[in-house]
């Protein structure tokens, strides 16, 4: 359980240096930050009292401590571009995003798993190569070269499935596919060591001894020691999934955070751009707060 | 002396399969990227809106081949594709070079000496790979501008923690070992044992991460390019020769596919050296289970 | 339950067993023509060194190998059991043979309750509802000794401790009813009282059910406490097949020989008052009085304390602490080994790592080479622990696998900044713990666990230290291997008169090896003082608990009785 506090705690200490990073980064550029925090059509007055509402002309660490106190109430500014606060910006894209993201998850899972099984188990077989030719083209090729591809294929050519926007439910096929590419070869990956790993354990060999039958041996005394790594596994790449989803949600034109994000970095409004970071990055910390919350209901050891 | 010497970690490396073919293409596409100035039959500048949009092995006016077509200014999109390479090829190798020897180096300092040094150094790692990189990346870019060295230096700066986290975990294994403890026993300094046995220690790992990093840095660099975010025109790059083909998509499928098929061959190649070098690093992930 | 087979008629029948491992495209031969057969109620030992096979013939009668053919027969009750199915097989597995193995916390599953783990084979092979399951998991647990069942039902192995998580092994190997329980190693991993307390647990157990049992072990002294009948095996071959009664006074093959008079046996040293060699080919047990121990003081610990403290690994924060060093106090002079024993837990370890300034210490003194070491830190220290090495249990562990043996042996010299002819070095040294130096090239892969460990040995002595510490040593070691790797450590200390700490949880190789000898329990010395005092009258209970618990390769008079029955 101490453990447990201290890892939330220390997930917030994470939270705060993304914080610092971010308030360094838009200071270290070159350039007056209100003027890039303002957008270049502003006039001298706008900027000079945006300086002032921001609190720029106070000291770096005042401003810090007010930057980091305002993201922490869910102040994270407001889009220069939408003239709305960016909380509310990312939350109405937000649902895009999850519904996005958990539909490649289950893309990815249902490629994955059957590879990095028959990988484990059929070593050096047909199929086995295969798998690992499919992971090792999804790990080399640029995703959002894929995407135009498959556009081209299904969208353009054939005419299967719309090629952007969410107006219909078959527009997510696509999307979802290729950001799921992103995720075949470290989830494929994890599904093989894990299962070479759980097979080759002593209490593998004690359920086979038992004469239990095979249904038994897999889903009740390997799958859920399997688990665990994968459930990690996933919670960590919640980070790269994020990343991916800026790029494919841009070429998709997908009306998530990624297109957000895209736009708004295009249009130089800064605001959004770090309001955006900074969400993502709860994002993933609460995410991997999760991954080890329900490892720990897995695994009691991991308890003590 | 020979005998023994192949049959070490080295002799594995040399007799891999995998590490072979992956090297060899790496050296190719290398060579022929440093050559690509005088290899390149046109100018790739050089524009001629007389041959624009031309399908691959049209001929030109003086009758030489445009091998892989033309793109909408009649530039030669095969002198393109090849003088395209240099810049995604020394982003990505500097890049995965110096974000592997700062990652390495902090890792093996947080995993080796523990304590507070490492909590700081976690808690940095932690934060850096929980910021999604394409992003900060290309608003570093927006922040800094698009040269070859910021880019260059954005890459770096986002990677490290990867290569950290690594070296970390490899170091605190190996100081566990008993063989660091029998050389600190033998009289050991810190220094020591650092360079002869925790860094060789943990560098494999880091060799294999760098390797997979630097297939997706050729693959993030043409994202940026795709995006207008790379390094700008006129100069040539597999992204901004990407991003251009977008609009031509129907009338010249060529422009967009070979520059695609460039880019993922030199990750192929170095995610098949990351690979094999795993292979021989970690054979026991390549065994088959009980089941 | 009694066996319905007629006592006389063979329960297991094993006829010419081969078996070759697949390796990458490769076969190895690993058993040749392998035949003995086991009576209803008996018991029989597989035993052998490492490598002879002996695990691969137990579990290829349960067919748990992979990438595996094997050949013969292997009948139960005349049903050839290499002939079912893998359904039918499925239903002799814990039903009518039931295996339990060597590392019985590894061999539970962890992410389930003990409980759930005996009451599974009854559902399955006894046809019991969950909540009769329930009921007879717990009987089954009070069956094998292990208190409140009730209240350990839910818990998981990493609950439990070693000989307990052995004990549930036990109970879900006899919950199906088995006529047959395989024992692969089982007792190798636990601590020498716990080990005495199970094999009393399985014979018993065989007492009330009737059951027959395979015993896979290296301890002749295992098998002289269970065994009716044993094979000897090498390189997968049967060698010698015995009766106990027989093997252990007069084995009649020359390997059995060697191996029998490798074991060390306690109580062969009464009456003798300094260290012997192991009669081994080429070392005559007699006339070997090995080395007078020196005058001067190496070694002085005086009130020594060590405290662990668990932290967790963000921030540091305290979660507890262990005292695992109480109060200890002992001297050591040149050429004088002086044993420290114990079992698991008991500090031995701690206490050689405290000296060579490995684990801080939480008061007291360490005064080695006539320089106190306890306050010392960073470059003094190093100064000073240049006077002791070591050598580890796992030789290959502490060999780093990227070095050739030559550099391994010379770090200490180079780390040291030793000019002059370090090959030269490399080359005697070689030569004193009996390795060809034209090894020096080799990496430690290419060598056997024994030559590892003289590797390792050969880098303790290339700094001529006063002191060796050797925790557990020879504990991983084949028993051939360990005696001849004593009887080096004996030489090297009667050429050089280096004094030696032998840490070991092995009264029989300490009872060869030291001058003096220390017993530990929780951290603390029960008795210090002469070899012959501490073996011949010990004056402490849990002395004398240990010693009775090593079971020894001599025949048990009673052993005779009970096969006649």
């Amino acid at each position: 359980m101490l453990n447990f506090l201290l890892r939330i705690l220390r997930s917030v200490l994470v939270l705060l240096g993304v914080g610092c990073l971010i308030f360094a980064l838009i200071r270290l550029a070159p350039g007056d930050p209100v003027t890039l925090l303002a957008g270049p059509t502003a006039d001298i007055q706008t900027v000079e009292a945006l300086r002032i509402q921001l609190g720029l002309d106070q000291p770096m660490g005042v401003q810090l401590l007010k930057f980091l106190s305002n993201a922490l109430r869910g102040d994270l500014g407001e889009s220069l571009v939408h003239r709305r606060p960016v909380l509310d910006l990312i939350l109405y894209a937000l649902p895009q995003t999850v519904y996005l993201s958990i539909c490649a998850l289950f893309t990815a899972l249902l490629v994955s798993v059957p590879a990095g099984l028959v990988s484990a188990l059929r070593p050096s077989s047909a199929a086995d190569r295969l798998a690992e030719g499919v992971v090792l083209a999804a790990q080399s090729v640029p995703v959002f070269w894929v995407s135009i591809l498959l556009i081209q294929l299904f969208a353009v050519r054939l005419g299967w499935l719309p090629s952007s926007g969410n107006d219909q439910w078959a527009a997510v096929i696509l999307p979802a596919f290729a950001l799921s590419i992103l995720q075949w070869p470290l989830l494929t990956k994890t599904v093989r060591t894990a299962a070479i790993s759980v097979g080759s354990q002593d209490y593998a060999k004690t359920a086979l001894a038992k004469g239990l039958s095979s249904k038994r041996i897999v889903f009740i005394h390997l799958l859920r020691n399997m688990l665990v790594p994968i459930v990690t596994i996933i919670g960590l790449q919640t980070g790269a999934m994020l990343s991916g989803s800026v790029v494919t949600e841009a070429v998709f034109a997908w009306p998530g955070i990624g297109t957000l994000a895209m736009a708004s970095l295009l249009a130089r409004d800064y605001p959004t751009v770090q309001g955006i970071v900074l969400f993502s990055a709860a994002i993933v910390v609460t995410i991997s707060i999760v991954a080890d919350a329900l490892s720990l209901i897995i695994d009691p050891r991991l308890r003590s | 002396m020979s005998a023994s010497a192949f049959n070490g970690v080295l002799g594995r490396v040399i007799r891999n399969r995998r590490i072979l073919i992956a090297t060899a293409l790496l050296v190719i596409i290398a060579c022929v990227a440093l050559a690509s100035k005088s290899l390149a039959p046109f100018d790739p500048l050089q524009q001629n809106l007389r041959f624009r949009l031309m399908p691959p092995g049209s001929l030109g006016a003086d009758g030489r081949m445009f091998l892989l077509g033309t793109d909408q200014f009649g530039r030669d999109a095969f002198s393109r594709i090849l003088v395209g390479a240099r810049v995604p090829l020394i982003v990505s190798f500097s890049a995965a070079l110096l974000g592997a020897a700062i990652g390495l180096l902090i890792g093996v300092i947080a995993g080796y000496f523990q304590g507070w040094i490492d909590s700081l150094i976690g808690l940095l790692i932690d934060a850096q790979l929980s910021i999604p990189f394409v992003l900060v990346g290309m608003m570093v870019v927006v922040l800094f501008g698009p040269s070859l060295h910021n880019i260059v230096l954005v890459f770096t700066l986002l990677s490290w923690p990867i290569f950290a986290r690594i070296a970390r975990d490899e170091a605190r294994l190996a100081a566990r070992q008993q063989f660091v403890e029998a050389s600190l026993i033998g009289g050991g300094t810190t220094t020591w044992i650092l360079l002869r046995h925790i860094i060789p220690a943990a560098l494999p790992r880091v060799i294999v991460v760098a390797a997979i990093q630097l297939a997706y840095f050729v693959v993030s660099e043409s994202a940026f390019g795709f995006f207008g975010l790379g390094v700008p025109p006129p100069e040539p790059t597999w992204g901004n020769i990407l991003s251009d083909s977008r609009s031509y998509l129907f009338q010249a499928w060529w422009l967009g596919l070979f520059p695609g098929l460039a880019i993922a061959l030199i990750a192929f190649a170095a995610n098949l050296f990351a690979s094999g070098l795993n292979e021989v690093v970690d054979p026991a992930s390549t065994r088959g289970s009980t089941f | 339950m009694k066996s319905d087979a007629p006592p006389n008629v063979d329960l297991l029948s094993v006829t010419g067993l081969t078996a070759s491992f697949h390796v990458k495209g490769r076969i190895i031969p690993v058993l040749h023509d392998v035949s003995f057969s086991l009576k209803a109620g008996e018991t029989l030992a597989l035993v052998g060194e490492s490598g002879s096979g002996k695990s691969v013939t137990a579990q290829s009668i349960m067919r748990l190998m992979r990438d595996c053919s094997i050949g013969g027969r292997v009948e139960l009750n005349g049903k050839d059991l290499l002939s079912l199915s893998r359904r039918d097989m499925a239903r002799v597995r814990g039903r009518e043979i039931a295996m339990i193995f060597q590392d019985p916390r590894m061999s539970l599953n962890p992410t389930l309750s003990i409980g759930v783990q005996i009451s599974e084979v009854l559902q399955r092979h006894r046809g019991l509802s969950a909540a009769q399951a329930r009921a007879e998991a717990l009987r089954l647990l009070d069956a094998v000794r292990i208190s409140g069942p009730s209240r350990r039902y839910d818990e998981h192995p990493h609950q439990l401790s070693g000989g307990m998580c052995q004990r549930v092994m036990i109970a879900s190997a006899i919950a199906g009813e088995p006529r047959l329980l395989i024992a692969d190693e089982a007792t190798t991993a636990l601590d020498v009282t716990v080990q005495a307390e199970i094999l009393t647990l399985l014979r018993e157990l065989q007492n009330e059910t009737g059951m027959a049992m395979l015993v896979v072990t290296h301890d002749m002294g295992v098998v002289a406490e269970i065994a009716n009948g044993a094979a000897v095996m090498r390189q997968g071959r049967i060698v010698e097949f015995a009766d106990t009664q027989t093997l252990l006074t007069r084995p009649a093959d020359p390997y059995t020989q060697d191996l029998l008079a490798s074991v060390p046996k306690l109580g062969s040293m009464a009456g003798q008052a300094a260290p012997r060699y192991f009669p081994v080919a080429g070392k005559v047990p007699a006339a070997t009085d090995c080395v007078v121990a020196g005058q001067d003081t190496i070694l002085s610990v005086r009130d020594l304390n060590v405290r662990y403290r668990s932290r967790s690994s963000f921030l540091g924060i305290s979660k507890g602490s262990n005292h695992a060093v109480r109060g200890v106090t002992f001297d050591l002079r040149s050429g004088e080994t002086l044993a420290l024993v114990g079992e698991s837990g008991s500090g031995k370890s701690t206490i050689g790592r405290a000296i060579l300034g490995l684990s801080p210490v939480t008061s007291g003194q360490v005064i080695l080479a006539g320089q106190e070491m306890t306050s010392l830190r960073g470059e003094p220290l190093r100064q000073a622990r240049r006077a002791a090495q070591m050598v580890f249990q796992d030789p290959a562990a502490s060999l780093s696998p990227r070095q050739r043996i030559r550099d391994a042996i010379s770090e200490p010299l180079r780390a040291w900044g030793e000019t002059g002819d370090i090959n030269a070095v490399v080359h005697d040294l070689l030569v004193q713990v009996g390795l060809e130096p034209e090894m020096a090239d080799r990496l430690p892969h290419e060598f056997s666990g024994g030559q590892r460990q003289r590797i390792c040995i050969a880098r303790a002595m290339a700094l001529r230290p006063s002191l060796i510490v050797a925790d557990e040593a020879v504990s991983a070691l084949d028993v051939s291997v360990k005696a001849r790797i004593c009887n080096l450590l004996l030489d090297i200390q009667r050429q050089t008169g280096v004094a030696c700490l032998f840490i070991s949880h092995d009264m029989a190789v300490v009872e060869r090896l030291s001058d003096r000898v220390a017993v530990m329990r929780n951290g603390a010395i029960l008795e210090i003082g002469s070899r012959r005092d501490v073996f011949e009258s010990p004056q402490h209970a849990y002395t004398r608990a240990l010693l009775a618990a090593v079971p020894n390769p001599v025949p048990r008079t009673s052993q005779a009785s009970i096969s006649r029955q």
